[in-house]
């Protein structure tokens, strides 16, 4: 094993460790999954693509809630303990660290996601129900859509751990890192769609250019994405959405400047 | 490092540097409006165990943090003769380790950041933790989790050790334990830097940087320090030095 990679993995095992040892962690794994499956069960028995659509919006506001509980003291906790100091005396690059400390908890999280979701999906072919309006209409309807979902649900994860990293980079004190938590739920979940609802009212984000606006933020461009892949090839309306080039664009821009950036905020040298 | 005023030379490079460690120019640190250390200028020996000592808030652990390279320096110039893969180790002074971690798994991460393989086990051992070895560290009490820190900081064998109240909270034979790690380090080429209150252990030290209000009051030998204050021991001279003047470490006399 390269140097690198011993000491990627070694970061990567040590958070993995550290949170799969959480009790904290067990009980918010054990909530998301019981919510999104009441959810499910609740709301989308009628086929996947239905179940598609009442999961998007409590997911929208659950996963981000999830990951940055998961993330938020990550690399604060290692400031707060004088372990970044420490960490700064031995050969290991920010990057590294930073990768480490991202994949470590983001294989978490996306265990406890990707569990709660396939367990959901389940409710479809465990209901037996008739299948309804919109899945007969297109006739379309297919567990592909729902594994669609599933899927740009687990990036949108990513994408929301990459700015709970940097929040966490950039807070000095337990207090401010909680703080400045709830302040980056607040603004993923509304914040950005509010400045774009803003924008259009005001005029500065024109309609021919909404599309684009909207993919700028993280929520909208996951939100778009997830119309456009897993809910429109299966409907016969058109869904009007965040473009999904822009979405791509948006998501991966996001996840790589706070990464780079939080790694950078580490101090490590 | 050097982005942080610090500059790294291996020992070969600079022949006239052969015998210090560490040297700094005019070195000043301040957090804010708070001027913490005020252009200091000294050195510190090679193979040789240096104390530094002064009130609390005189700047031990700032000037601590300056020459393991952790800080950076708001003025002047720190260099520093050492090579390797890790040529500073550190003890912080408070130091702690992730909660659920054990002190097996805790020095085993360090050690993977390492080149190499290391055994873990006798770096337990040398500290005198191997007993401690499966208990996580948010078990352990405080002068353990210090035990800890030091077995951490001589992962890699540094040249420079650098040890922030290293016997604060351990008992008396823990304590001589720690100084004979110390002494060991000495013997094997690694130079000590520690910060300490304990006046009688910071006698048996090879060099002394006394610190007071950011400044340097004196350094030199045991004896030097003694002869500089006019006193007959250390904690006379401590009292004397933190009263009366500064004095650069080089000998040259810059009166307050």
């Amino acid at each position: 094993m390269s140097d690198a990679t011993q000491q990627f993995t070694a970061v990567f095992e040590r958070e993995l460790r550290a949170l799969a040892r959480s009790r904290s962690v067990w009980l918010l794994a054990v909530g998301f999954f019981a919510l999104v499956v009441a959810i499910a069960v609740l709301g989308g028995q009628a086929g996947y693509v239905p179940l598609v659509l009442a999961l998007l919006t409590p997911v929208e506001v659950l996963v981000p809630v999830l990951v940055v509980a998961l993330g938020y003291r990550a690399i604060l906790g290692d400031r707060l303990r004088g372990e970044l100091k420490v960490l700064d005396t031995f050969p290991i690059t920010p990057i590294r660290y930073g990768l480490g400390v991202y994949c470590g908890r983001l294989a978490v999280a996306l265990g406890i996601i990707v569990v709660t979701l396939l367990a959901a999906g389940l409710v479809v072919p465990l209901s037996g129900g008739t299948p309804n309006v919109l899945a007969q209409s297109g006739g379309l309807d297919s567990p592909v859509y729902y594994a669609r979902f599933v899927a740009l649900t687990m990036v949108f994860a990513g994408v929301v751990l990459a700015i709970t990293l940097l929040i966490s980079s950039v807070a000095r004190s337990a207090r401010r890192g909680l703080v400045s938590a709830v302040g980056l739920l607040l603004v993923v979940v509304i914040g950005f769609d509010l400045v774009v609802i803003a924008g259009v009212g005001q005029g500065w984000i024109v309609e021919r250019g909404l599309s684009e606006a909207l993919a700028a933020s993280p929520l909208s461009a996951y939100r778009g994405l997830v119309m456009t892949y897993a809910v429109e090839p299966a409907v016969t309306m058109t869904v009007r959405a965040a473009s999904p080039i822009a979405s791509v664009f948006s998501l991966a821009v996001w996840t790589s400047l706070s990464l780079l950036t939080a790694a950078a905020l580490t101090g490590i040298e | 490092m050097s982005d942080r005023g610090t500059t790294v030379r291996d020992n070969d490079e600079a022949e006239t540097a052969a015998s210090a460690v560490v040297e700094a120019s005019a070195l000043s640190k301040s957090f804010g409006d708070v001027d913490v250390l005020n252009g200091l200028s000294f050195s510190i020996p090679d193979d040789a165990v240096t104390a530094i000592i002064g009130p609390n808030g005189s700047g031990k652990t700032t000037l601590a943090e300056l020459v393991t390279g952790v800080e950076s320096p708001t003025a002047g110039e720190l260099t520093l003769h050492a090579s390797g893969e890790r040529p500073v180790g550190y003890l912080p002074q408070d130091p702690r380790f992730q909660p659920s971690a054990t002190v097996r798994e805790t020095v085993a991460f360090y050690a993977a950041l390492l080149a190499g393989e290391t055994d873990v086990d006798a770096a337990l051992a040398r500290v005198g933790l191997e007993a401690a070895a499966d208990r996580r560290t948010d078990a352990l009490s405080g002068g353990m989790r210090r035990l800890l820190g030091i077995a951490v900081s001589l992962l890699g064998s540094p040249e420079l050790v650098v040890l922030d109240e290293p016997t604060s909270g351990l008992d008396p034979e823990m304590t001589r334990h720690v100084y004979d790690v110390i002494a060991g380090l000495t013997e094997r080429d690694q130079a000590v830097v520690l910060t300490t209150h304990d006046l009688s252990r910071a006698a048996d030290a090879d060099y002394i940087l006394v610190v007071s209000n950011g400044n340097i009051v004196s350094a030199g030998s045991p004896e030097e320090v003694l002869a500089d204050t006019g006193t007959t021991t250390l904690e006379d001279a401590f009292e004397a030095a933190v009263r009366g003047r500064s004095v650069t470490a080089e000998g040259g006399d810059d009166h307050e």
